[in-house]
């Protein structure tokens, strides 16, 4: 598998009125395409701060970035915006869905920024994106209307659709019960079945748990980058509920 | 294909913003009060300024544009002699209206006739009308470029010889005798009397005269008999062309200054002015008095534009999330500030076209109550004021819609979205 990502000695720092917060302390780690990562720890740990920087919102202070073997620690905004466009998706803990509008133009929205689609195009690519998150009979629907669980999966709908390598999940369940929490991960694990990388950001272990490999955070260091070996799919977890 | 790209960028973001827009419209519909009343109130001036302009010079046409006015009193430059003030000038006389048919010395001067005016009560039987007269020539019909329709004009033994005869005006015809024959009916023009033997065409309204409420007779009758003077009011000469309308005010100024004994240009007691100079001198007034009033209404245009910025700013603030979510999808700054300056300009043209139509309506109003009030209106709405009004719009949202759009652009993506 190729090298996706790769980091080394990490740092960051943030510079507010002369106040100087250092967040993270210097972190190593590499991932490969088509991996299932889950970035765990405490509230504090700098793990939402990795994730801006791994997912192009932010820059590194010190340190290495390098993303599909290119240096990208220190790219202009523009640039930055270009790869969050083509290369990235997200999904957030709190869905992030443009208010009084349609399901299907908030899943539109990224294309929209891509001048390649025509308008055409952009619906029958936004349809199929609806269709592999189980959402087709939704599309016309206030996007006010859902669910938690369906917002959520129109966000994973919309993450998809300029066909990133990588959805990056903050929190993705963080805001919905078991059930629908259940039902996102079923679908993030389907995505990564099709050869996305997901690497998902969470304090929850059972959400974690979906993933094939945990590296975990406390105040800024990694403590531990461990696979967990075959993931605990979804299906198997409502069994062992039981 | 620079192109395509472009216009579908342009079409995307246009589709964005009216999106944006239609979800808050009781706001967008507020903020865009402010341009219409001052679109509505540019378009107004405008058009009522160049009706009022073309109203104007339609009248002093319909004098015609090869006469030449000669009034007593001097005057300076551009401005009108005393004498139309009020002030009593006597210097012209009838024999220097005589002088100036002289065709050796004014080849290009069709014609001449004087004007004494004067008003008077009309009787005829148990009937009495009050009306102006003038006291004019046998060639006014020639200067004045007009007919009778029954009976016949006076001739010049008449014009000398205190013909006790008149030629009615449309109106003043229909005033006193209505239906009846008027030719060769006795009248009493403050008690003298005449007898009537011509009635003019209709001819409207022209340079602020009624042309058909008047009486014309002999000036020999008007200045013995009614006014008692010996002097003239003015006198109009027809040029034969409008090439020479200049050569000839030259011919006339030079034959009057001789019989006038005047040596210096300085010490003239009349003055001759082309009724062109003054629809050109008119045109340049109103021109001027009608940019100053869109200038008024511009800054009205200038509230409306900062009330669009205020608008905007709040508008931004509140949708900080969703610039900073449209950031995290891939949005650039230059896609959130192309965003937010298309639909500042879209809420400013919007509010022009709603402006422009008021406008337009408002002035139509105004020409239809004109027209029926008898004035000559013209309803002006031109193409120039329309772009002008549709370039201000674009330029007030380009202009008051930056700051915002670019306070938009440079939120940071992860502030925006942690942003309550």
């Amino acid at each position: 598998m190729d090298s996706l990502i790769k980091i080394t000695d990490l740092k960051k720092e943030f510079v507010n009125d002369e106040v100087v917060t250092k967040v993270l302390h210097g972190i190593s780690f590499e991932i490969s395409s088509g991996e299932f990562l889950a970035i765990m720890g405490p509230s504090g740990s700098g793990k939402s701060t990795l994730m801006h920087i791994l997912g192009f919102l932010d820059k590194l202070t010190t340190g290495s970035y390098f993303f599909k073997g290119q240096d990208v620690a220190d790219l202009a905004e523009e640039e930055m915006a270009r790869i969050r466009l083509k290369e990235i998706g997200f999904v957030f803990q709190s869905f992030n869905l443009l208010p009084r509008t349609t399901v299907l133009d908030n899943v539109k929205l990224p294309l929209i920024y891509n001048p390649q689609a025509k308008e055409k195009e952009r619906i029958e690519i936004a349809t199929k994106a609806l269709e592999a998150v189980g959402l087709s009979h939704r599309l016309e629907y206030s996007s006010s209307k859902l669910s938690g669980g369906e917002k959520q999966r129109v966000a994973i709908a919309r993450a998809l659709v300029n066909d990133p390598d990588i959805i990056f999940a903050d929190e993705p369940t963080g805001n919905l019960d078991s059930k629908s929490g259940q039902q996102v991960m079923e679908v993030l694990e389907g995505l990564n079945d099709k050869g996305k990388t997901i690497i998902l950001v969470t304090h929850e272990k059972d959400t974690a748990e979906h993933a094939e490999r945990i590296i975990k955070l406390r105040d800024g260091l990694v403590v531990s980058d461990n696979r967990v070996g075959n993931r605990v799919s979804a299906k198997d977890h409502k069994e062992l509920r039981k | 294909m620079v192109v395509g790209y472009f216009s579908m960028y342009l079409l995307d973001t246009y589709r964005l913003a009216t999106k944006s827009l239609s979800s808050n419209r009781k706001r967008a519909a507020l903020t865009m009060l402010g341009i219409i009343i001052g679109i509505t109130a540019v378009i107004f001036i405008m058009s009522v300024g160049a009706g009022a302009q073309s109203l104007i010079i339609n009248q002093i046409e319909g004098i015609g544009s090869n006469l030449i006015g000669i009034l007593p009193g001097a005057a300076d430059e551009e401005g009108p002699p005393v004498s139309v003030m009020g002030v009593l000038v006597t210097t012209l006389k009838y024999d220097d209206a005589k002088a100036l048919e002289n065709k050796s010395r004014l080849p290009h001067a069709d014609s001449v006739a004087v004007y004494n005016r004067g008003v008077a009560t009309v009787t005829w039987q148990n009937r009495s009308v009050d009306t102006s007269f003038i006291g004019t020539s046998a060639s006014y019909l020639r200067v004045e470029d007009t007919q009778v329709t029954a009976g016949r004009f006076f001739s010049e033994e008449e014009e000398r010889g205190i013909g006790r005869v008149a030629v009615m005006g449309y109106t003043t015809k229909q005033d006193l005798f209505g239906d009846h024959e008027a030719i060769g009916e006795r009248i009493k023009i403050n008690k003298e009397s005449f007898t009537v033997i011509g009635v003019m065409e209709e001819r409207g309204a022209s340079g602020f005269e009624n042309n058909d409420e008047l009486i014309l007779i002999p000036v020999s009758a008007a200045q013995k008999l009614l006014l008692g003077v010996n002097h003239l009011g003015f006198i109009r000469v027809r040029a034969d062309a409008s090439e020479n309308i200049d050569q000839t005010i030259e011919d006339i100024e030079i034959v009057l200054r001789e019989r006038h004994n005047i040596d210096n240009p300085e010490d003239d007691d009349f003055t001759v002015r082309a009724v062109a100079q003054a629809i050109e001198a008119l045109t340049l007034i109103t021109d001027a008095l009608k940019f100053f009033l869109a200038a008024i209404a511009a800054i009205a245009l200038l509230v409306g534009g900062v009330g669009i910025m205020n608008i905007m700013l709040v508008s931004v603030t509140e949708r900080t999330k969703e610039i900073g979510l449209r950031k995290a999808v891939g949005a650039t700054k230059s896609n959130v500030l192309t965003q937010f300056l298309v639909e500042a300009v879209i809420l400013t043209l919007s509010a022009g076209v709603v402006g422009i139509i008021i406008g337009s309506a408002i002035s139509a109003l105004v020409a239809v109550v004109a027209q029926l009030l008898g004035y000559n209106w013209d309803l002006v709405i031109s193409l120039q004021s329309i772009l002008l009004a549709c370039g201000v719009c674009i330029f007030i949202g380009l202009t008051f819609g930056y700051y915002p759009a670019r306070r938009a652009a440079k939120l940071d993506p992860i502030e925006a979205l942690r942003y309550e």
